[in-house]
């Protein structure tokens, strides 16, 4: 095992904590700060903020306590484990997939660690950000589905047109939504 | 007789209207963002065109069934399009998972209909008792229902009981983002405009929902069915029917806890199904299953959801008081048309109020068979691969959070909130009892302020109080005398018996 993934394993353990902590962090906060409001605005947020701080405390002392959790320390472990409390089997459709064009292929094809999902999450809000709701719609699904599912561009021009479609169709024409431009237009005009 | 004349006025005409409302109604509340209340504002301003019978026919058209579609997708892809629809997740997603996602809905579509029908049918019989019904829950009495049935989530939500309390407190928390109601004190507002009105739901309950799913789908990669070959569409809808009908007392369990909600002005369009919900978890056989795929978990859910229209239209047509903020809407629109909901509308216009439980009546059973009619089709798409789904569903929900109020505030929400959801899935903590918090907080806060200043410290010991209370007790306290009586009893068994504990977590 390298440094790197030494460091990953041992991150893994600690972020059950470290995200406790930071709800303790949250909360302490709040309640911290509602000890200022007046009379009637701080009574509810006291009543429940402080007990829910004493209920994370002792979620933080708990983690610390135990032992970490051998199934969380690696992301496919994770994605087994909830599998098996939901009582699903694994997602190896590999047989599905010979039979049926659109349906799930092997794990080779598909699946990623949790932080490249998150990077897909992030990566769609920038774009949205920057270049505006419309443009996002055929740049995340070309990058998504070519880099993630290496779908033909047949596959997903159909995807962006029918996708397109429907947010014409019913956010656009019926629902008369205002579109979101993006700042990057702003900024270059 | 006036049940006769109220469906005389169900013209063809009329009829017509109501269908064209349902229809309308059905494919807003699919769309992930868009809810019932969404509905119901887009239809009126048409509405209000028609004459009163065809107007209300449509406006209530739209309105009752506005919790049903949400079923659809709340199970299939965990997805509920608004937050009337998550407690249909609970089970029913679990069930998709593992293929089972057509059965689950349409015991989800079968038990919203008869909770539909059960509501309208309380609602004729109880026109002449109304009055003591209504009047015998007052704010001390939801202050405790609302405690019982957030901690009774997270004792039976199939997790660990600490983090589901954990879970609720930070949703009452967030709750309380933005004015305070009477005295406009800001708090937790950073001073942004944005957070005045406090964090918004829609974005909320898609972030939590539909970007953690996705999440989550992006990371494990496959189809969100693990099924390899999902049993037939036929077979599971037919199964799905019939179980309605084999946990009858779930259905109607839940769907008297759904009217009762719906009865109580203000407290929302939301509660219902999670009252529903954890009355039915609390007496079920099978309990140790909820939250992991059982069948009654759906059921329960989604026989609430409808009944609780019937139990809306008691204080509205009786006394013109909104059960919910879309019999505000209701209330408004018959007022438009010169219609005025109290004690009057009762004498005056009884058979305007048979024609609303006939509505009642044929709008849940038409919903029902235009759903299960889409079912099997929509359901398809839990068997395609991640990078075909994952793209339209991000997007629509990014529109479908922006659309509900056009602000840029509402994107970020989005994503923080997905974000957020994503860790509590991971460490085990409760995305619903969260929700549930957040959507109970403010009902919680007005019925405990109302509570101190109508009875002061002395309203916990009112009768129906202290036994919710007394009842709040015992679920906490009752699983560790249980353990220990069963401790002592068998001292050899004792160390399974504190495995129960650990069980796995929910990662709802």
């Amino acid at each position: 095992m390298g440094g790197h993934e030494v460091a990953a394993v041992g991150l893994r353990r600690w972020t059950p904590l470290i995200f406790a902590l930071a709800l303790l962090a949250a909360v302490g906060w709040m309640v911290f700060v509602a000890l200022d409001f007046s009379e009637q605005a701080r009574r509810i947020p006291l009543v429940i903020g402080g007990p829910t701080v004493a209920l994370i405390a002792m979620q933080v002392i708990r983690v610390a306590a135990s032992r970490p959790d051998p199934s969380l320390e690696d992301d496919t472990e994770l994605a087994r484990h909830a599998a098996e409390a939901a009582h699903v089997p694994e997602p190896t459709a590999t047989a599905t997939a010979t039979e049926n064009p659109v349906a799930a292929p092997s794990r080779r094809a598909e699946g990623t660690t949790g932080l490249k999902s998150i990077g897909w999450v992030l990566f769609l809000g920038v774009s949205v950000l920057l270049l505006g709701l419309l443009p996002t719609v055929p740049l995340f699904a070309a990058v998504f589905m070519r880099r993630y599912g290496r779908e033909p561009w047949w596959v997903i021009g159909l995807t962006v047109a029918g996708t397109l479609a429907v947010i014409y169709g019913f956010f656009i024409r019926v629902l008369e939504v205002r579109i979101f431009n993006g700042y990057l237009w702003e900024w270059l005009s | 007789m006036a049940p006769l004349e109220g469906l005389a006025l169900l013209s063809p005409t009329v009829f017509v209207y109501m269908l064209l409302g349902v229809l309308f109604s059905t494919v807003v509340v699919i769309t992930p963002g868009l809810g019932g209340l969404f509905a119901i504002a887009v239809i009126l301003p048409f509405a209000l065109t028609l004459d009163p019978v065809a107007g209300i026919a449509m406006i209530l058209g739209v309105n009752v069934v506005s919790g049903t579609g949400n079923t659809i997708t709340a199970i299939l892809f965990g997805i509920p399009g608004s937050a009337s629809g998550v407690a249909s997740t609970f089970d029913g997603f679990p069930m998709s998972r593992r293929g089972e996602g057509v059965r689950a809905v349409s015991a989800g579509l079968v038990a919203s209909a008869v909770g539909g029908l059960i509501g309208a049918a309380v609602l004729a019989l109880s026109l002449p008792v109304l009055r003591p019904i209504v009047l015998a829950f007052r704010p001390p009495e939801f202050f405790a229902l609302i405690l019982v049935a957030m901690v009774f989530m997270a004792f039976v939500g199939g997790g660990d009981p600490l983090k589901g309390l954990i879970s609720g407190g930070l949703g009452l928390m967030l709750a309380f983002v933005g004015l305070e109601n009477s005295t406009a004190q800001q708090r937790y507002t950073f001073g942004e405009l944005y957070l005045w009105d406090g964090l918004p739901l829609v974005p909320i309950v898609l972030g939590l929902y539909a970007i953690t799913e996705m999440l989550a789908l992006i990371e494990r990669g496959g189809a969100i069915s693990g099924a390899k070959h999902p049993v037939g569409w036929a077979h599971q809808m037919l199964r799905g029917t019939k179980d309605v009908f084999r946990h009858w007392q779930a259905t109607l369990q839940s769907s008297i806890a759904g009217l009762w909600v719906g009865m109580a002005p203000g407290l929302g369009d939301s509660a219902a199904q999670f009252v529903g919900y954890a009355q039915v978890a609390k007496t079920s056989k099978n309990r140790e299953n909820f939250g992991k795929g059982a069948i009654e978990g759906v059921i329960a859910a989604d026989a609430a959801t409808n009944s609780k229209e019937g139990g809306a239209l008691i204080p509205t047509l009786a006394f013109g008081i909104p059960g919910s903020s879309s019999m505000a809407i209701v209330i408004a629109a018959f007022i438009a048309f010169g219609i005025q909901p109290g004690p009057e509308m009762l004498t005056e216009n009884i058979d305007i109020v048979w024609m609303i439980i006939w509505i009642l009546v044929f709008a849940n059973l038409i919903t029902m068979v235009v759903c299960l009619s889409v079912t099997p089709g929509i359901a398809k798409l839990t068997q395609l691969r991640a990078s075909l789904l994952v793209p339209p569903i991000l997007v629509l929900s990014v529109f479908g959070a922006y659309s509900s109020s056009s602000r840029l505030g509402d994107i970020l929400t989005l994503f923080g909130f997905g974000l957020f959801g994503w860790q509590l899935k991971r460490f085990g903590y409760s995305r619903a009892i969260f929700l549930i918090g957040f959507v109970l907080g403010p009902i919680l806060e007005s019925n405990y302020l109302l509570s101190m200043r109508i009875f002061g410290p002395a309203f916990l010991r009112r009768p129906i109080t202290l036994g919710l209370l007394l009842l709040l007790v015992l679920i906490v306290v009752g699983p560790a005398v249980k353990r220990l009586i069963v401790g002592l009893r068998r001292p050899t068994v004792s160390e399974s018996a504190a495995g129960d504990g650990d069980r796995t977590p929910d990662a709802s």
